[in-house]
């Protein structure tokens, strides 16, 4: 049995949608609804889901920048709600968070310098002269000249800030990185580059890693285990070899199948998209049955009616449709 | 067939050619006195009824490039030098009043965040009668009529409940489907989509470029499609148009480009496109260093800090952008002329 | 950057802006002339000359050099009072600045961060009270009251400009507070007085530089207003607004008894428009971009 280093137990986030002059609840946002899985050490998880998913209200549900509607985190063995503040306060620095928007991340009126310094200070660190050791040191790992140190964020470019970023996470020598889409933003030779640097990394100093991604292509290099998320729930989840060559789920087939590519450029493959067209849901308004059935090209009037469960089809790989 | 429609066009002498751009340059002056010289020098063609992708890094000069065919550059900012011509007609010297008549008719833009592009107060069918209303009158009637062809050009066929619902009620990937039908009310000659697809995921940015695609096979409107993701501009575009630090490196119907990039930027990133059906390996192939400062650019070709190929002219003379074959140009000091690309393993 | 080469970059840019260097002038003249007022007064400020009433500028038809500006109806020297006037016009009215500042700032932030409760919503009616009250009835009531006194002004100048503040204020702390790198601060464990301080409140600094130059100017215009009218700073006090107040009677046969203290008035608000203007687009929230 693998040591796991962080699990989620049917976590659930819901929003209730207040109107009016008294503030009448008239609907709920199921953003995040019931979403289980574990990481182990050293290992990197893959979460691919499109926008408006739930993914990034899952990363800050684990730093606790929202509170949970339901559900529990268990970090290295341990359940949050029974931690100590103490405990917590570890916890912290042991996962970071790389945020999204890599520009919005970084307070626009700090130098480089003064965010990186910035958790070491917050954690009590006096010294300053170990401090700038410590960051000098970190902006070599991440491949930034210390000369930028001086630089206002607004002064960087894409790639840059998302290095400021990463080193950011990296000061306090973590044990989980959690990436929100660290390269979604980046253009093509950025992203290899930043995935390349946080595969080093990781292997350096023995990381474990959630990785956020919308697409497939970008986490083959990457992961070890992928789940796959739709409307805040889990449609698929295994290991990344079972996802790439024995995928069941039809979404998880679509993501794979109709990524525009430059093969299918080359070869003149038009876009075939096995979807019906038609809105992604609405977390607010979610589907009867299956989250999937009102794009899924196999749905029928079962999938409209019943709630399909989690079926293990293989060890460790996980399904969740009737058609399986 | 490629041979054939080169000759067309030449002796047609740019008859089937809806779009010319001539060494474009649009710079920023910046009160600091510093200048980004951010489109420096571009030239490229556009067909009638076929699709061009521009593809370069961010900051390369994409979106000031299609803010110039609409002359929408904002403040600090100045078309400097150039021809744009549009069906002949040169834009650039236009009096903005005729200016204003093409823009959102014959040239329409699709921003990558159409949350902005819309009024958050009004519903959707509003937006379209007032969007027509601007520039013609027309019965409410006759502009439903046209409202209706519109949502059909982009796959929507219940548009009734639509129209009476407000932006903020549908998902970025449908709100950017009815503006797509929204920019189409007049049928323009052009549509320039500026990263219609940015980071929204598989299923929604497939979604949208079908819908161009649509919008494209039905009118016969000549699209320009802007992004950094190689594999949308691979499966949409006819032709392919690299950008770097405000420069055109490598343009090239798109086949020819992809089996046999030329351009040592342009062959880094096909390598580092990160591939679906790539084995596990331990790194991806990425091109060393960072993208230039726009505000100081370095002398010679804007790539040779970064180029593996660069000698020592590429650090001293911007390289011209020269015809090497019909329709492949290309601006490179060493272009690898026999470079192929790998489809099959890591390219 | 270091601050060097962004000090040298600034002040390149203040000389290639005319109007800016134009309104710092004004200003810094104006703030000289305010602290050194006791010692640049050619005159007695309040010393009666019967000799000499009413007379005219020395570039006027009967002026005495002696009396650059000319006199009042009762003989006082007219630069001497408005070098005094200035002194208590700009004074009162840079204190009632500060003291808004300091109210509103505190009454914005406590309320931007505390923003959906209850202590907010009693904040912002009260703030909202007081913006909608009409100032110069409360001007009014406030200072027949009370004695004028310059403090008593400058506490219902302070009543006039805090809520405005507390307004900016807040809205900008709430921006701040929802902002990833705010988000990011707590993920880090920042305390609520390491957020509120280090990373809100350097935020907020430039969003009140700029306003302040032109608050300055309004209160300017109001502090005199009510001086004129004979209900804010009372003689022998000299203010701006009460030598004009002097000069109501004679204004059409001795026009510049009044007209000098209005065009000084005009030239100090200008100045400090200029001067805000310039600080506005310098500390651009987007920092230049
Ligand atoms: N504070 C909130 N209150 C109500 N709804 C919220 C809140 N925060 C997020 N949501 C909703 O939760 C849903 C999921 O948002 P989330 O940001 O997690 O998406 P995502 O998967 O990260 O998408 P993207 O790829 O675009 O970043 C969205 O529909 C969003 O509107
Ligand atoms: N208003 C402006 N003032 C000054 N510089 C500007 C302005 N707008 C754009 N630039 C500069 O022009 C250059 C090109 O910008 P542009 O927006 O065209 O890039 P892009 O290729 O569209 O990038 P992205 O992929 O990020 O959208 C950049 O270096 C940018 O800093
Ligand atoms: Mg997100
Ligand atoms: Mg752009």
């Amino acid at each position: 049995m693998e040591e796991s280093i962080l699990e989620i137990r049917n976590l659930k986030k819901h929003y209730p949608i207040r109107k009016g002059l008294f503030n009448k609840l008239v609907a709920t946002k199921y953003v995040v609804d019931g979403v289980s899985f574990k990481i182990n050490k050293g290992e990197t998880l893959a979460l691919v889901g499109e926008s408006g998913c739930g993914k990034s209200v899952l990363l800050r549900l684990l730093v606790g920048l929202e509170n949970l509607t339901e559900g529990e985190i268990i970090f290295a063995g341990k359940k949050l709600s029974e931690m100590t503040a103490l405990e917590r306060k570890l916890l912290q620095q042991k996962q970071q968070l790389i945020f999204q928007d890599s520009l919005g991340a970084l307070h626009p009126r700090f130098i480089v310098q003064e965010s990186l310094e910035e958790p070491l200070i917050i954690n009590g660190m006096k010294d300053k002269n170990k401090r700038l050791q410590i960051i000098h040191e970190t902006m070599n790992k991440v491949g930034l000249d210390p000369k930028y140190c001086t630089r206002y964020p607004h002064e960087l470019s894409g790639g840059q800030r998302q290095r400021v970023n990463i080193a950011r996470a990296l000061v306090e020598r973590p044990e989980l990185i959690l990436a929100d889409e660290p390269i979604s933003a980046l253009d093509v030779s950025l992203q290899a580059q930043v995935l390349n640097l946080l595969m080093d990394l990781q292997e350096e100093y023995n990381l474990s890693m959630l990785f956020v991604a919308h697409d497939l292509a970008v986490v083959r290099q990457i992961a070890n285990h992928i789940v796959i998320m739709y409307c805040g729930k889990i449609l698929e989840s295994a290991s990344s070899a079972e996802i790439y060559e024995n995928a069941k789920h039809p979404y998880t087939n679509v993501l794979l199948k109709s990524a525009p590519s430059i093969k299918k450029g080359i070869s003149d493959e038009g876009f075939n998209l096995d979807l019906k067209v038609g809105d992604t849901p609405d977390p607010a308004n979610p589907p009867t049955g299956c989250l999937f059935h009102t794009r899924c090209m196999e749905a029928d009037e079962y999938c409209m009616r019943e709630i399909p469960h989690n079926k293990e089809i293989a060890p460790g790989h996980f399904v969740c449709c009737h058609k399986i | 067939m490629e041979k054939k429609s080169i000759k067309v066009s030449e002796q047609n002498n740019g008859k089937d050619v809806l779009l010319k751009v001539k060494d474009l340059k649009t710079h920023f002056f910046l009160p600091s006195g510093q200048i980004v010289k951010a489109v420096d020098g571009v030239t490229f063609s556009l067909e009638k009824g076929k699709v061009l992708g521009i593809i370069g890094e961010s900051g390369s000069g994409k979106s000031v490039t299609s803010r110039s065919i609409m002359r929408i550059v904002e403040a600090p900012g100045k078309i400097i030098n150039g021809e744009i011509l549009f069906k002949g007609e040169n834009l650039l010297t236009l009096p903005e009043s005729e200016m204003a008549k093409i823009r959102g008719r014959r040239i329409s833009l699709i921003f990558q965040d159409p949350t902005t592009s819309f009024n958050p107060y009004m519903t959707i069918g509003q937006q379209l009668i007032e969007a027509y209303r601007v520039h013609e009158k027309e019965s409410e009637n006759k502009i439903k009529e046209i409202i209706a062809q519109v949502f059909k050009l982009v796959g929507i066929s219940d548009y009734e409940d639509i129209v009476k619902r407000y932006p903020c009620e549908f998902s970025a990937g449908f709100r950017q489907r009815i503006f797509i039908a929204m920019s189409m009310i007049f049928t323009p000659d052009l549509l320039i989509a500026d990263e219609p697809t940015t980071s929204l995921g598989i299923t929604i940015q497939a979604e949208i470029i079908e819908a161009l695609n649509d919008v494209k096979e039905r009118t016969g409107t000549s699209v320009i499609i802007i992004t950094h993701d190689f594999g949308v501009v691979s499966q949409f575009s006819d032709d392919i148009f690299v950008m770097y630090a405000g420069r055109c490196v490598e343009s090239s119907p798109k086949k020819e480009l992809l089996l046999n990039p030329m351009h040592p930027y342009t062959i880094g990133l096909i390598r580092s496109v990160p591939l679906l059906e790539a084995r596990k390996t331990k790194r991806l192939k990425s091109i060393p260093g960072f993208p230039p400062d726009m505000m100081n650019l370095p002398i010679g070709c804007a790539f040779s800090n970064r180029c593996e190929f660069a000698q020592d002219i590429c650090f001293e003379k911007v390289p011209d952008l020269v015809e090497i074959r019909p329709n492949r140009k290309i601006a490179c000091h060493y272009p690898q002329i026999n470079y192929q690309t790998n489809q099959d393993t890591q390219i | 950057m270091n601050f060097k080469t962004k000090l040298s970059n600034g002040i390149k840019y203040l000389q290639k802006n005319k109007s800016f260097s134009i309104g710092l002038g004004i200003v810094l003249i104006t703030i000289f002339i305010a602290i050194f007022a006791d010692s640049l007064t050619p005159h007695v400020p309040s010393k009666l000359n019967p000799k000499f009433k009413l007379l005219p500028p020395f570039w006027v038809e009967g002026g005495n050099p002696k009396y650059i500006l000319g006199t009042d109806a009762i003989g006082r020297d007219l630069l001497s009072r408005l070098i005094k006037g200035i002194q208590m016009s700009v004074g009162i009215s840079l204190f009632s600045v500060l003291s808004s500042i300091l109210i509103g700032t505190t009454i914005g932030v406590i309320s931007g961060l505390v923003h959906p409760s209850w202590l907010d919503s009693v904040l912002m009616r009260i703030t909202d009270i007081q913006m909608g009250f009409p100032f110069i009835v409360l001007a009014i009531i406030i200072l027949t009251m009370v004695d004028p006194t310059p403090f008593s002004c400058i506490i219902v100048l302070t009543l006039s400009a805090w809520p405005t503040y507390a307004r900016v204020i807040r809205s900008s702390v709430m921006i701040e507070k929802s902002s990833d790198y705010v988000d990011a601060a707590k993920a880090m464990g920042a305390s609520r007085a390491r957020i509120a301080i280090k990373y809100i409140g350097r935020n907020l600094l430039p969003t009140i530089i700029p306003v302040a130059p032109m608050d300055i100017a309004s209160v300017v215009i109001t502090e005199s207003l009510l001086s004129f009218m004979q209900i804010g700073i009372q003689p022998p006090l000299i203010s701006l607004g009460n030598i004009m107040s002097d000069g109501r009677n004679y204004i059409s046969t001795h026009w510049w008894i009044t007209a000098i203290p209005g065009f000084v008035i005009m030239i100090i608000v200008i100045g400090l428009n200029l001067v805000g203007d310039t600080l506005q687009t310098t500390f651009d929230p987007k920092l230049k971009q």
